[in-house]
């Protein structure tokens, strides 16, 4: 298995499991109209998204290509597989952002004004769904151009 | 504008050279198994670096091994001649 494919698995893992565990923080207990009040729910969405990222750059770390292997672990296919998977994640991250911002719109439009604490889920969710679009892409990806799928 | 498509021998070429493993040809050209097993399915198009490192490896020149096809699989995109 490529290095490409390994952290696409590990990313699908962290950023999956730190969204869920997000958006569960978030919308528990009064959602967004509570959170930014609640310096306990804050806090913990903190940690999980630190945890997220630590554990993010840990796994990138610890599958980086060391002078003893034996094979390259990556190639020029893994780049254009990287290539494909970044202009995809792009298109995602836009649609999300534009979907969640047209969603408060909607839902807000007659109040006039809309809790601050959605910019916090705003920020959270834009990383964690950007992080885990360009792993699955990059799964997909390289999907489509494996010969053992 | 045609779909244009490479085909390539590196399958029946490492065969001829003496049963030729994945691996090695991998290892001589510097890149992955994967993109080895890849190309011999014909679901990635290397670059003309890696076709060029392929060619080597078999002591053959890059279009005796990969052919460029279009859509009605004419070699190289020359329509067939009908005369």
């Amino acid at each position: 298995m490529t290095q490409t494919k390994i952290r696409a698995r590990y990313g699908v893992g962290i950023w999956g499991l730190a969204g869920a565990a997000f958006g569960l923080v978030f919308f528990l207990d009064g959602g967004a109209a509570t959170y930014a009040e609640d310096s306990i729910r804050m806090g913990i969405a903190s940690v999980i998204i630190a945890v997220g990222f630590i554990g993010y750059f840990s796994m990138i770390y610890l599958t980086r290509e060391k002078s003893n292997d034996k094979a390259p672990i990556k190639d020029e296919r893994d780049l254009e597989i990287a290539r494909q998977a970044n202009e995809i994640t792009l298109v995602a991250v836009l649609g999300f952002i534009y979907a969640v911002c047209i969603g408060l719109f909607l839902g807000y439009e007659t109040a006039g004004s809309l809790p601050v604490g959605w910019m916090w889920f705003l920020a959270y969710a834009t990383s964690c769904f950007g992080l885990l679009a360009q792993a699955v892409a990059t799964l997909a990806t390289h999907r489509k151009m494996s010969g053992n799928g | 504008m045609a779909k244009e498509k490479i085909h390539n021998h590196i399958r029946k070429l490492r065969f001829e050279q003496g049963e030729m493993t994945q691996q090695e040809l991998s290892d001589q050209c510097g890149c992955t198994r994967q993109t080895i097993i890849a190309l011999e399915q014909e679901k990635y198009t290397p670059s003309l670096i890696l076709a060029i490192k392929i060619a080597k490896v078999f002591g053959k020149t890059v279009d005796e091994i990969f052919q460029l096809l279009d859509d009605g699989n004419s070699e190289e995109g020359i329509p067939r001649d009908s005369g």
